[in-house]
């Protein structure tokens, strides 16, 4: 897995989000597959030569997010099921992604069709498993 | 404590090798005996070369380890390895210390140790030193720590390579000047004891600062050097500046001693006229210090004169003029034996300072030093030769060669009334052994002319005492046991001499009393006899004392003897002296003081202040009156202990 | 609790009147947490590790280890505290085996099974003299020797100075395998930023005896970027407001770097052709030291 994060010192992200973020994409992307294990924070910290805490707080982050799970002497596996949130909150988040998205769009004077077509592509981008484009709008 | 142990034995590990080498060359003196040396058993050459090699392996490796074994970690930066373990800094300090001398000592012992197996003991005397292994273990232990110490702290300043280094090498120089000044000081005073008590108590002092300037050092710098390097510094050369104000003190101390600090008289001399005595003895501040004091027994003034009584194997106390007037004594300069400087003091003027006389003596001391009555001229004896000198001036009046011979008892000079210099003295004419003949010159002081010249046989006689107007002689026969078995007086002036007057146990002493009367003091067991005779030999008075020994004094008044006595069965010491007053003419006596002891011979004009001094030898002295035996405190003892 | 706390801390060398060392630094290490001291050389680091480990007695202020003072009760704090020097400073006769042989019986527990382990990992052997081990060896050695020992605090005076990149790369595994296993605190200094922005915590910046920075290494990354502009456009107005801490002309534009930049509240009014990126560790201090000539 490791070989499929990717931690830049030059991004303005700190690193626990840039792993918690990357995580995300290959659980997203299915690079990583329910029930899959993942890295141990010692082993990942030392691929990526990072302090261990890190690496446990985006564990932490993610694990309460739904998308990895740790079974006691296990270790951590990605989540069988979908993240689960409350419908509420689901829609809250996907609405203010949207927003984002939208007054990006609308910024760069990108019309509702164009947009719309981009976001369809990036749908279909990320499930094919190829790589997130660089978050610079933000 | 386990830290010590610790640093103790990683420091020794890392030497491992070092007592294996001892070992090694242990053995090699085993070897000596085979060499070709004459003159000596195997055994003593085996143990002699053993101990050779182990004090030049212990001395050696004391200076190596002791410059490198602290030192060298802190220039090469490797102290941090103890300082970033919990280990103490003490322990890191006495670990490294005491490795170094486990080393140094241990290797030493490993090198004998061969021999101790084979049963020498150890004690190779007149091979190539005197010392035995066993008496002298803690010396050597406590030259190694010393050495160890010392090239430890050369080794921090000179690894530092600090500007520091020029201030230590230059309180060394200072101390080292100072110490010498003071140090030469009491030499030259004769207060050995006091520079032997100094040397050995500044080499124990340089040991304990060197070892509490290197244990601040690592306790306080840590792994800084030249931060480690100015607080060895300072507390080095601070406590050795201590040291040395201390040196300075002590040695002021003791050269200030006056005449109420003497607790035992080694001599009092009064002077012929006048309040003032010379007198010497130890005190107590300083043990083997024995100065010499002018006192003037009214004022209680006193001099301290620069030079011991005994010094130069002559006696050298000062002289007086015969008014008391003046005194005149010797002195050096500095530690130099030679020349000696005649100097003098004005006793009857207040506030009167010694002053330098131009006179000086080169290399070999004068003899038989003798002032003119008006305290103008010098005489001595130097070089075979009697000398007159203006006191004043300096100038040579006269030079006159003493009779030719041996002498073989202590040329005298005496100044008499009529202003001529009178020598006398008893010499050999040729080699044999109380063959001597009784030898007279008198001299012009002012033109050196002499005067007069005479000789007379006296064969086995001594010279014992000069009548006041230096006219007449009291011989006195002497054998080897000390008794005398006749006297007799002679005139200087013709040299006829009285009836020779047989004696018998003469213990006590002879005595002139200069008006023709001859005192002479006998044993007999339990008692002692003092006989009063004339010239011709006839008992005059006969006094019986019950005492086993008699000393006799001055005479404090016309007629009056005192003398002192040890009461038969006392133990003999001063304090139980009894003086006693002898009536010569009604031949009665009675007790005067107790636990005293008369300062005077006779000699002294009857009645004059020394004829009435008694001392104590705890150091007092008192003015007796003869008639109501009132006694007056001069130097008090009791305060001396 | 804060394992290392220095407080208004000063050293001087010499007579009182020379300048500071180190002028009234003040920092503190929460258990747990990775504190990094960078600086360039003479900006007092060392001199700092020296009073934190009581090697050095402060001019002022204090160094607390553990809690307590450190020039005052080094020997007793230091059975916690796991040190390695910037000079390996072992024995040079001494083995791995005989150097672990000595520090076993200083502390209260001892691993000597992981130091073996740790020691087969690094590649070096046991019974090889000290001296005679390669720098990265050496450095090797001294860190699972304090390793072994447990300790809650580790105090590292730039571990990988002059260790090749395999070397360095070892060290920083090990330190993060101790990190993850028993939460050991640290306390780092280095001239290593690339090695150390994953690592560390907090991060402090040693610029001529004062502590310029001290500050979680999140914040102190959220807060600094740089700002280009191509063209002839000169400096941006009210760019004083992100307190900038460097800026320059260039030949195809101009360029700066701000230090008070706001990810959530961008400043309204930047041109549009204003290029904003984020700064690594090494491009952050590279800006600030061009900022304070030494």
């Amino acid at each position: 897995m490791s070989r499929n994060l990717r931690i830049d010192p030059a991004d303005s992200r700190p690193i626990w989000r840039q792993i918690e973020e990357g995580v995300r994409h290959l659980v997203a992307s299915g690079a990583l597959l329910a029930g899959a294990p993942v890295p141990s924070v010692r082993d990942l910290a030392r691929d990526l030569q990072i302090n261990p805490a890190t690496v446990s707080k985006a564990y932490q982050r993610l694990t309460d997010a739904g998308v990895l799970a740790v079974r006691r002497g296990e270790g951590t596996y990605v989540s069988d099921a979908p993240p689960k949130l409350p419908d509420a909150e689901r829609s809250r988040r996907l609405l203010q992604g949207a927003l984002r998205y939208a007054s990006l769009a609308v910024t760069i004077g990108a019309g509702r069709d164009e947009a719309a077509e981009t976001l369809d592509e990036a749908w279909r981008t990320l499930l094919s498993g190829g790589a997130p484009e660089e978050d610079t709008e933000e | 404590m386990r830290a010590f142990v610790a640093v103790l034995r990683r420091e020794l590990a890392e030497r491992w090798l070092i007592p294996v080498a001892a070992l090694l060359l242990g053995l090699a003196p085993l070897a000596a005996p085979l060499l070709p040396i004459a003159g000596f058993r195997g055994p003593e050459l085996r143990s002699g070369t053993a101990l050779a090699l182990a004090l030049i392996a212990s001395c050696l490796l004391a200076v190596v380890l002791g410059s490198s074994i602290l030192a060298r970690d802190l220039s090469e930066r490797r102290l941090g390895f103890y300082f970033s373990r919990p280990l103490p800094a003490w322990t890191i300090w006495a670990g490294k210390m005491a490795a170094a001398f486990v080393l140094a000592l241990g290797s030493g012992l490993l090198i004998v140790l061969p021999c101790l197996l084979l049963g020498d003991r150890l004690d190779p005397s007149g091979l190539f030193w005197k010392v035995g292994l066993a008496d002298n273990v803690g010396l050597w232990a406590a030259g190694v720590s010393l050495l160890i110490l010392l090239s430890n702290a050369a080794a921090v300043m000179f690894r530092s390579r600090s500007p520091w280094l020029l201030l230590d090498l230059g309180a060394a120089a200072l101390l080292s000047a100072l110490l010498w000044v003071e140090m030469d000081r009491l030499s030259v005073a004769g207060a050995y004891g006091a520079v032997m008590q100094i040397q050995v108590g500044l080499l124990a002092v340089l040991a304990l600062a060197l070892a509490a300037a290197s244990a601040v050092q690592v306790l306080r710098a840590r792994t800084d050097l030249r931060l480690g390097h100015r607080l060895l510094s300072l507390t080095l050369w601070g406590l050795l500046g201590l040291a040395t104000i201390a040196v300075a003190l002590y040695g002021r101390w003791i050269l200030a001693a006056g005449p109420e600090d003497v607790i035992a008289f080694r001599f009092v001399q009064p002077a012929p006229a006048g309040t003032w005595v010379a007198l010497a003895g130890p005190v107590g501040r300083c043990p083997g210090f024995e100065p010499l004091f002018l006192l003037d027994t009214r004022s209680g003034r006193s001099f301290r004169i620069p030079s011991s009584v005994w010094d130069y194997g002559l006696w050298n106390g000062p002289v007086f003029s015969r008014d008391g007037r003046r005194a005149v004594w010797l002195e050096p300069e500095g530690r130099r034996r030679s020349p000696l400087y005649a100097r003098w003091l004005d006793l009857d003027r207040p506030g009167a300072r010694p002053s330098p006389a131009p006179i000086q003596f080169d290399e070999s001391a004068p003899r038989g030093l003798a002032l003119s009555g008006d305290g103008r001229r010098l005489a001595a004896i130097q070089r075979e030769r009697i000398l007159v000198m203006d006191l004043v001036t300096g100038r040579n009046l006269a030079a006159v060669p003493v009779p030719p011979g041996r002498a073989l008892w202590e040329d005298r000079l005496r100044f008499l009334d009529s202003g001529a210099l009178r020598f006398y003295g008893i010499r050999a004419a040729g080699e044999g052994e109380g063959e001597g003949d009784l030898r007279v010159i008198d001299v012009d002081p002012g033109t050196g002319k002499v005067l007069r010249s005479l000789s007379t046989p006296a064969p086995g006689e001594w010279a014992t005492m000069l009548s006041p107007d230096g006219n007449r002689l009291l011989l006195a026969t002497r054998d080897l046991s000390f008794t005398t078995s006749h006297v007799r007086v002679v005139d200087l002036r013709t040299g006829a001499s009285s009836p020779s007057i047989p004696v018998q146990r003469v213990t006590g002493g002879a005595d002139f009393l200069g008006d023709d009367r001859v005192l002479v003091s006998e044993h007999a067991g339990g008692r002692m006899i003092l006989r009063l005779l004339d010239l011709q030999g006839v008992e005059r008075r006969r006094f019986e004392i019950p005492a086993d020994r008699l000393r006799i004094g001055g005479r404090p008044a016309p007629g009056l003897l005192a003398i002192s006595i040890l009461p038969p069965g006392s133990r003999n010491d001063w304090l139980s002296r009894r003086s006693l007053l002898l009536d010569l003419d009604r031949g009665t006596w009675r007790p005067l003081a107790d636990g005293m002891v008369p300062v005077a011979w006779s000699h002294l004009t009857p009645g004059s202040l020394g004829t009435r001094l008694f001392f104590q030898n705890e150091g007092g002295l008192f003015e007796v009156d003869p008639a109501t035996g009132h006694r007056r405190v001069i130097l008090q003892p009791e305060e001396k202990r | 609790m804060n394992l290392v706390d220095i407080e208004e801390l000063t050293v001087r060398y010499g007579r009182p009147r020379t300048p500071s060392v180190l002028d009234r630094v003040s920092l503190a290490v929460p258990e747990g947490s990775v504190y990094v001291l960078v600086g360039r050389n003479g900006a007092g680091k060392s001199s700092l590790v020296r009073c934190l480990l009581g090697e050095q007695r402060p001019a002022a202020g204090r160094a607390l280890l553990l809690g307590g003072d450190a020039w005052r009760e080094r020997a007793r704090l230091l059975r916690g505290v796991g040190v390695v020097p910037e000079e390996p400073d072992a024995p040079p006769s001494m083995t791995a085996r005989q150097l672990a042989r000595f520090c076993s019986g200083l502390y209260d527990s001892w691993d000597g099974a992981g130091l073996s382990e740790r020691l087969k990992r690094f590649g070096v052997p046991e019974d090889v003299p000290f001296g005679q081990l390669s720098k990265g060896q050496k450095g090797h050695v001294l860190l699972s020797l304090c390793l072994a020992g447990s300790p809650r605090l580790l105090v590292l005076d730039d571990p990988t100075l002059g260790l090749d990149p395999v070397a360095r790369r070892a060290v920083f595994d090990e330190l993060i395998v101790d990190l993850s296993e028993r939460g050991t605190t640290v306390f780092l200094t280095s001239h290593d930023l690339a090695g150390v922005e994953g690592i560390a915590d907090r991060i402090g910046l040693l610029q001529a005896g004062r502590l310029a920075i001290d500050e979680e290494m999140e914040t102190l990354k959220q807060r600094f970027r740089r700002l280009r502009i191509s063209g002839g456009a000169g400096p941006v107005p009210g760019i004083e407001t992100l307190r900038p801490v460097s800026t320059a002309t260039r030949a195809w534009g101009w360029e700066a770097v701000v230090s008070a930049w706001d990810e959530d509240r961008p400043p309204s009014g930047l041109p549009e052709s204003v290029e904003v990126s984020a700064l690594t560790l090494e491009e952050i201090f590279l800006s600030l030291s061009t900022e304070t000539p030494r």
